[in-house]
């Protein structure tokens, strides 16, 4: 059951052009992965879908009602949790719940509870009274997602949850994330960490400068490189023989450059691997690592846009 | 109910920082202990009911003026120089006899006269609280002014010491009262010349006169001096510690509106605004929120203070069911003035201006508002300016407050802290709509970065 339908939405702030004629549906149930580089279009379209806002064109219908002309069903059924914690750091976590659960008109003995079970979701039961500000990174982002998830939202949206954060923090939030999953709730889920999305999500959709480039399952994306693997060579200093002799291999795929790294997308990494290493031998060049890499989505977002995805 | 949550939390975040509540709350009581304790000696001015004593100094030679007078009169001119009697016009004995030797001005002046040296010694020796110099051509320019259609300038002097202020102020405005008088007169007597000129009229000139003038003050709603010392009379003395108390409560008032003008921005940048906004609480709310916050911070301070100065200073506020709507009116003023500020801070995207507003602006606000000096001895411009401000006001109304006047004597000060108050609140409201439609529609924080 579609729960979130994304029509044609387009953003523009002065002459950029930040979404552009955006669509896609999510259903119920599902965690749905937005994928793109910084400045894609991922916070801004999340932005419209949480009715911080206005589209500049299109409509977002939530549960057959466009959340245009009747926000507030969705905004009862939503929990975000912002890119950057969204919290009140001299407050104490404990505080930091219970503001929010009487944001969403939670009271008395069922936010009390709520935000027990919150605690415990997340992670922090030992912590729960200090202040904000006393805690590490991993723990802030933890609380920034249990803020989010004190109403039971029915969809939740996580903007890029485990940026700058340890490991084990990033571990506890995605191991989070899929239990939320499992007990039901939809999930969009965006990051610009292919891993992440790959080990999370059943669909994604890739964005690049504010347009969809492509959408599916996993298997779906990687379909589009037809199974083909990547070489990663990071050269000290790259140099120009180098290059022609590279380019002189007939069963050569695409190559990509960026800065003294160059990524090589092949049907037959194997036998160029030997002859990668023979030229580079050749070039009189030193490298500092080459890495063979399965098809992933990073290589589909290398195909698709001839960029890298931190880039 | 959410507006209750927001003033909640926001109050619990203002009682979680050090630095808030040393500002809102310590620096107040503390300065007005400090002030009120230092400062005793100056403020005994107000408190003490002896008589000020001060010097008056002639520098004038009253026979040669008064020839020089009679000389001036052409002798072609038919008037019997040898028949002028000085006995109606002797500003001399006017100055001396009838005004400083009224039994009212007695009670309160008591003068000697002296030359300016001995004057100027017995000023350094503390003995005298003023110098009153009437100076050369006082006689002849007066009688010139009272004879003739001449005006000329006659200037008389008031030297203060700088430990009495406020004794000086006194002698000042009851010599104030004096030459208004004396202009009165003048203005009565060119009145009456002119008609007289036109229509004749027989008898005494100064019988005709006196009604004139008195006519003349009363049109101007001019007062004596005497009246208004006499309604001072019956109210209780003003002392330093009472006066730092109304004067730091109103001073650090203006604090809670500078506390509150970085709320906006500041909600905004920890992303807080957004997150309550996607939540669906209404940007009014969280506006309403926010003002309610430093409406309730200003009372809070303003009864901390209150409670702090009338148990351990032993000051007494006056009436306290009017005190009441004083800080409540107060407070909304503040409001209305913290909310404007932030909406301000919000529209440019900058703290510059709530930073400049605490560090710069409240000290200036502080000065004309008479929380320093009573504004009573300030230049007429700073006493304007104490009448346009919140703090002026609520200065107003606490002091007629303690000094035992009723509401009415002050709904100048009240009505005008709630029309600030008003005035405030819209300013606010049209910054915040033309920031966009409505607050909610101003650019993401991090949409923007990202669109860069």
């Amino acid at each position: 059951m579609v729960l979130l339908d994304i029509k044609g939405i387009s953003k523009s702030f002065k002459e950029l052009k930040a979404v552009d004629d955006l669509s896609f549906t999510i259903d119920e149930g599902e965690i749905f992965g937005l994928l793109g580089p910084n400045g894609a279009g991922k916070s801004t379209t999340i932005s419209m879908i949480a009715s911080l806002l206005p589209p500049d064109d299109g409509d977002i219908i939530y549960k057959n009602e466009s959340i245009m002309t009747k926000p507030n069903k969705l905004q009862k059924e939503l929990g975000l949790v912002p890119q950057d914690i969204a919290l009140y750091p001299t407050l104490s976590g404990y505080d930091n719940l219970k503001f929010w659960g009487h944001v969403y008109g939670i009271r008395g003995k069922e936010l009390k509870n709520r935000i027990e079970e919150i605690t415990e979701l997340i992670g922090l039961s030992d912590r729960i009274k200090d202040r904000v500000d006393k805690y590490s990174g991993g723990m802030k982002r933890r609380l920034n997602i249990g803020a989010a998830l004190i109403h039971k939202p029915r969809l939740l949206i996580m903007d890029e949850p485990t940026v700058g954060i340890d490991p084990q923090s990033r571990n506890h939030i995605l191991n989070t994330v899929k239990m939320l999953n499992k007990e039901g709730m939809t999930i969009i889920y965006t990051s610009h960490y292919m891993e992440e999305v790959e080990e999370l999500c059943d669909r994604i959709c890739i964005l690049d400068k504010g347009k969809v480039l492509a959408s599916g399952t996993k298997l779906e994306l990687i379909k589009l490189i037809n199974g083909r693997e990547r070489i990663d060579v990071q050269f000290e200093l790259l140099n120009s023989k180098f290059m022609e002799e590279i380019k002189k291999l007939f069963y050569i795929g695409e190559i990509t450059v960026l800065d003294n790294r160059v990524s090589i997308i092949s049907e037959n990494a194997e036998n160029l691997l030997g002859d990668l290493i023979q030229i580079i031998k050749n070039s009189n060049t030193r490298i500092l690592s080459i890495d063979v890499q399965k098809p992933s989505l990073e290589t589909v977002f290398l195909h698709l846009t001839g960029r890298a995805l931190r880039d | 109910m959410k507006i209750i949550d927001i003033v909640i939390k926001d109050f619990r975040i203002a009682l979680s920082d050090r630095a808030v509540i040393i500002e809102l709350i310590l620096m107040p009581i503390v300065l007005m202990a400090i002030l009120g304790f230092a400062l005793t000696m100056t403020f005994s001015d107000f408190s003490n009911t002896e008589t000020i004593k001060i010097a008056v100094v002639k520098e004038y030679d009253i026979e040669a003026e008064k020839t020089e007078l009679l000389e001036m009169i052409p002798k072609e001119s038919n008037i019997d120089i040898e028949s002028i009697d000085f006995g109606d016009f002797d500003i001399e004995r006017i100055f001396f006899d009838d005004f400083l030797g009224n039994k009212d001005i007695e009670e309160i002046i008591q003068y000697e006269i002296m030359t300016r040296d001995a004057a100027v010694k017995k000023m350094e020796n503390k003995e005298i609280t003023a110098i009153v110099i009437l100076p050369k051509g006082f006689i002849k320019d007066t009688m010139i002014n009272f004879g003739t259609s001449f005006r000329n300038i006659v200037d008389i002097q008031v030297i203060g010491r700088t430990d009495k202020n406020i004794r000086t102020t006194i002698v000042e405005e009851i010599l104030k009262g004096f030459t208004d008088v004396l202009n009165y007169n003048i203005a009565a007597k060119n009145t009456f010349a002119r008609i007289y000129n036109h229509e004749g009229i027989e008898g005494n000139i100064a019988e005709h006169i006196k009604p004139l003038s008195k006519e003349i003050a009363d049109v101007l709603g001019a007062e004596k001096p005497k009246l208004k010392y006499e309604e001072l009379n019956d109210r209780p003395p003003m002392n330093s510690r009472a006066y730092y108390s109304f004067g730091m409560t109103a001073m650090f008032m203006l604090f809670a509106a500078g506390y509150g003008s970085k709320f906006l921005l500041e909600e905004k940048q920890m992303g807080t605004y957004d997150r309550m906004s996607a939540s669906g609480v209404k940007k009014s709310t969280i506006v309403i929120g926010k003002s309610a916050t430093i409406f309730l911070v200003a009372l809070m301070q303003m009864i901390i203070t209150y409670l702090f100065s009338s148990t351990v200073l032993q000051v007494k506020w006056g009436q306290f069911s009017n005190l009441i709507v004083i800080f409540v009116c107060s407070a909304f003023c503040v409001a209305g003035l913290g909310i404007m500020l932030a909406s301000i801070t919000y529209y440019a995207e900058s703290y510059n201006l709530a930073n400049l507003f605490s560090s710069f602006i409240i000290q200036i606000m502080a000065v004309l508002g008479g929380s320093m000096v009573p504004v009573e001895i300030m230049p007429g411009f700073a006493r304007m300016a104490s009448k346009l401000i919140p703090n002026g006001l609520f200065m107003n109304a606490v002091m007629k407050n303690y000094y035992g006047y009723g509401l009415d004597e002050y709904i100048y000060s009240i009505v005008g802290l709630i029309l600030l108050g008003l005035i405030f609140i819209n300013i606010a409201t049209f910054t915040l709509i033309q920031k966009g439609r409505g607050i909610g529609n101003v650019k993401h924080t991090n949409v923007k970065a990202n669109a860069v």
